[in-house]
């Protein structure tokens, strides 16, 4: 077998060649003291060694090569492009190959554009470049692997027994991407928040090359300046990114939110808190000197942080807590030893620079001033409440390899009650303190004398909310007040400071702040649910369920129309999404190529001749017909994927101005299923009708089977088929069940109606007397079960973190100004 | 200073509070024997977290799994880490790739001496793959 390794080889040796030129780049900006060619030179080498990789990686996997392993683990035959895309990173390595990427291109515009310690700073962004390259080396010295590199083969990585007796197998298709992530938002959330995770290491080079410098009183404006516009941009996208995965989890996972404190997603939004921390702490040091020893130590820890996050997500310690946490692939040694390096040499640096800095000189401190760090500490608070449980199987790991007994502790049972009870309370405060604080901004003074009408006109409006909605917990009341009156404070602000400056990097925060609020009121409005599938029928649906169950959700029969509170709902069928729209799934015939199918004519169940393409043929969607009175009917599409024995539902979200009404199917009668019993055996002669319960069954006429249909059996086989029209309330369905003989042996295939839940077979004939008869049998009507949610105001949520990343956009493209007016030291 | 004094005061004692909040909810692994010796005279128990897997027959079939009406809901049997088998009772369906798990944690208690999980977690495995479904 001549099977070529060119483009793997390759790809491994351009891993080496990354690493190397990183680890050369690294060491080289450090001892040189200016621009050199070399670097560009080594800068190039690197940047192309890493792209090669890309490449390589990209080819395998678009020549299907499944005798890589990686290839095999997240690719599969007809997957279509974008997903082919996104299985690049879907694994642990090609997600640490993305980080890469990013971290070149900041290592590069670092290069390039940065004047402000060029040199230091990229031998630290190329220091972080070395470890991650570190990662996906798959180099052994000895036993000891040194990363695990995305090149290698599936026989060194899979143990069966298959590659003993045919070392040359290679699998003929993948396990291919999980159908969770078989969507649009899993293309962009992974490469929007490993850019967020690679800008996080700017401030933090920034930081450590500052802390290097021994005169650093003479860059402290030029640091400050610096470091404020990465951190904008960290923020930004590091939050655009975590929202990215909220909005998909809320559309594709069935748990009806779009955030659970999921250990993975912990891991995440403790370095984004601490990033917001850190902005304002820079905006305080630039007014007043003797913060600066903190502006110093946040990107420190915020960076720490990352890679504490990196190394739960990736090292399989989470194991048991998380649902989506990697498992180990042999990374966890070298994990954390990156993050003891993280960690200890920049403290290293801060100590020893720590008595230098410059200190506090006690002088009174202005309302402004106090409003910030109050608001520090809170975001520093919040980031400690969730860092802690998050941290529980850490603990345990830590006290075991000390004493050598596991605490065996797990994280709290509920987990969505256990932090929102501690949230709320600082998402109370940072709503008030966004809105009061700036009231002693310098310029906006005139507007502070109109506080108390704030007061009034957001007590009003408040109550009016509590109108609509009837909110009886206080922390909720409370929550509802503050972020209105931060979105009022926060417009006022963004009015006057308009007429009056125009738009400046204050106007900036203003927006940022304004955002928060709305998504602050969303995130309230919206977790004030209500069920719209409540069962009213006064029947259990199934007795092991708890009662929430059996009360929040409804059972639908196919084409049985129910009456809900103000509306209605018929559950049509399964379908398929077709590029002409959607097609009722029984009507489809598969062909080999899994995006191509027949589609087969509603009456006769004849094929047409048309081909239809179904893109993604595994996605059936429930259709559900949704009526209220006076208004136009509109069709929802719960979806389920299936594929193998793996079953995802999805949901359909129904948006309108003020809300969303989410609808999810729990579990339905799948069609693979059905168990037949008999209902009666019944001879009629043609042009007789049969009345069984509640449809009645006309026979038509009998004909012989079509020459074309019975092509496909053995040659000499006669065959008759019964034209039969069923008919119930209001629908008639056309059968056809058809007889064949040949000799002594008989062979039936069934016309079967599954909107009724009924089949029909002809299962014997008398031809002199012209009788037939037919078997009649009956199964379940086709049911699904439904929870249907109504959201409001979720858009907010939406809305307010587009406003607040648009708010960093802005600031980073206005300087900052001085907020207190003070004298610069 | 005083200000900042204050300030850091109700810092630490806030970051106090969250440490003494988390003690107090978090939960344990335990295993079956443990989970059941906590229960109170009727049978019912505090909320635990269980590891085990699945039970298998000599054939490496999994035994034990009873759907519930329209497959809304099941039951099946788990074994812990000391080996100890109980049902564990589920009220929802049967999870994705449930029968794949090499490792399953339930989060749940007992209510009059059945297990009820309340929560499903699935290690799936991700280096091992059964032959059948390489081929």
């Amino acid at each position: 077998m001549n099977i070529s390794y060119l483009w793997g080889d390759l790809g491994h040796l351009l891993t080496i060649s990354t690493f190397v030129s990183a680890a050369a780049l690294s060491y080289l900006s450090f001892v040189s003291t200016k621009n050199s060619r070399t670097l560009y030179a080594l800068f190039s080498i690197h940047g192309i060694s890493l792209i090669g990789t890309w490449i390589c990686l990209y080819i395998l996997l678009f020549q299907q090569r499944y005798d890589y392993y990686y290839v095999w683990s997240h690719m599969s035959n007809w997957l279509s492009l974008p997903y082919q895309i996104s299985c690049l990173w879907e694994g642990q390595e090609g997600s640490f190959m993305l980080w890469m990427l990013f971290q070149a291109i900041l290592a590069g515009i670092c290069l390039w554009k940065k004047k402000y310690l060029k040199l230091r700073t990229l031998s630290i962004l190329m220091a972080i470049q070395t470890l991650l390259g570190s990662m996906i080396l798959g180099v052994y010295f000895g036993d000891i692997a040194i990363g695990s590199s995305p090149f290698q083969l599936t026989r060194h990585m899979l143990n069966i027994p298959i590659f003993q007796t045919e070392p040359h197998f290679i699998p003929t298709d993948g396990k291919g991407l999980n159908l969770l992530l078989q969507n649009y938002w899993m293309i962009i959330h992974p490469p929007v928040l490993f850019f967020g995770f690679a800008l996080t290491g700017v401030p933090f080079a920034i930081t450590l090359a500052t802390l290097y410098q021994k005169n650093f009183g003479k860059y402290y404006q030029e640091f400050l300046e610096s470091i404020r516009k990465w951190t904008l941009l960290t923020i930004s996208i590091l939050g655009i990114g975590i929202m990215m995965g909220a909005y998909w989890a809320y559309e594709t996972l069935n748990f009806g939110g779009y955030w659970s404190w999921d250990p993975v997603e912990n891991a995440v939004y403790i370095p984004w808190i601490l990033t917001l921390a850190q902005l304002h702490m820079i905006r305080l040091s630039k007014d007043k000197k003797h913060y600066l020893r903190y502006a110093l130590t946040l990107p420190i820890l915020s960076f720490s942080l990352v890679w504490y996050a990196t190394f739960l997500i990736r090292s399989g310690i989470l194991g048991d807590s998380s649902v989506h946490a990697f498992t180990d692939a042999g990374l966890s040694g070298q994990l954390l030893s990156a993050l003891i390096l993280f960690i200890s040499i920049p403290l290293l640096y801060l100590l020893k620079a720590w008595k230098y800095l410059p200190k506090a000189n006690y002088t009174q401190k202005n309302s402004l001033e106090m409003g910030m760090l109050i608001g520090i500490s809170l975001f520093l608070l919040m980031a400690f409440q969730v860092l802690v449980p998050t941290s529980i199987p850490v603990f345990n790991s830590l006290i075991q390899m000390l004493s050598g007994y596991s605490p065996q502790w797990a994280p709290p049972i509920d987990a969505i009650n256990f932090y929102a009870d501690f949230q709320i309370w600082f998402a109370i405060g940072i709503a008030i303190l966004s809105a009061i604080v700036p009231f002693w901004v310098p310029h906006l003074q005139a507007l502070r004398k109109s506080i108390s009408w704030f007061i009034f006109l957001v007590l009003g409006i408040a109550s009016l909310c509590l109108l609509v909605f009837p909110l009886a917990d206080i922390r909720h009341i409370l929550l509802l007040s503050s972020s209105l009156f931060s979105v009022l404070a926060q417009i006022s602000y963004l009015f006057y400071t308009w007429k009056k400056i125009g738009f400046n990097s204050s106007s900036a925060a203003g927006l940022s702040h304004l955002g928060i609020a709305m998504m602050l009121i969303g995130i309230l409005l919206s977790a004030q649910d209500q069920n719209l599938s409540t069962n009213y029928t006064g029947k259990i649906w199934n007795s092991n369920f708890p009662d929430e169950i059996n009360t929040d959700n409804m059972l639908l029969f196919q084409n049985e129309p129910r009456k809900m509170l103000g509306f209605q709902l018929v559950y049509q069928g399964i379908y398929k999404k077709t590029e002409i729209g959607f097609q009722p799934a029984h009507l489809l015939q598969a062909t080999h190529n899994p995006t191509h199918w027949i589609r087969l004519d509603s009456v006769q169940k004849i094929p047409r001749k048309d081909t239809l393409k179904i893109p993604e043929a595994h996605k059936n969607y429930f259709k559900i017909q949704y009526q209220r009175p006076n208004k136009s009917e509109i069709s929802l599409w719960p979806q389920v994927q299936y594929q193998e024995d793996r079953i995802v539902y999805s949901p359909h979200i129904a948006k309108y101005w003020n809300k969303d009404i989410y609808t999810h199917v729990r579990t339905f009668s799948d069609p693979q299923k059905i168990k037949w019993t008999p209902e009666t055996e019944k001879w009629i002669k043609p042009q007789d009708s049969l009345l069984v319960k509640d449809y009645t069954i006309q026979f038509q006429t009998v004909e012989p089977v079509p020459p074309e249909i019975l092509a496909d059996y053995p040659p000499n086989t006669m065959a008759l088929q019964a034209r039969l029209l069923v008919k119930d309330k209001e629908h008639s369905y056309f059968v056809q069940p058809k007889i064949f003989v040949k000799g002594k042996e008989l062979g039936f295939l069934p016309g079967t109606i599954p909107e009724l839940g009924i089949r029909l077979t002809l299962i014997q004939i008398r031809p002199e007397t012209e009788d037939f008869l037919f078997r009649v049998e009956r199964t379940q009507k086709p049911w699904i079960i439904i929870e249907m949610i109504e959201k409001p105001f979720i858009h907010l949520i939406w809305i307010g973190a587009c406003l607040s990343a648009l708010g960093m956009f802005c600031a980073l493209l206005n300087p900052s100004t001085s907020l207190l007016h003070a004298k610069k030291f | 200073m005083n200000n900042v004094r204050i300030i850091a005061i109700a810092l630490l004692g806030l970051g106090l509070l969250v440490l003494i909040s988390t003690a107090r909810n978090t939960s344990q692994y335990v295993d079956f024997q443990e989970a059941q010796k906590r229960q109170d005279t009727k049978g019912n128990g505090p909320w635990v977290h269980l590891i085990g897997n699945l039970v298998q027959n000599q054939q490496e079939e999994i035994i034990g799994i009873i759907q519930g009406p329209h497959e809304t809901s099941f039951s099946f049997l788990l074994k812990d880490e000391k080996g100890k088998i109980e049902r564990v009772w589920y009220p929802k369906p049967m999870p994705t790739d449930f029968t794949r798990a090499e490792k399953i944690v339930v989060v749940g208690r007992f209510v009059k001496k059945q297990f009820h999980a309340k929560k499903i977690l699935l290690k799936c495995p991700s280096k091992y793959q059964a032959e059948d479904s390489v081929l």
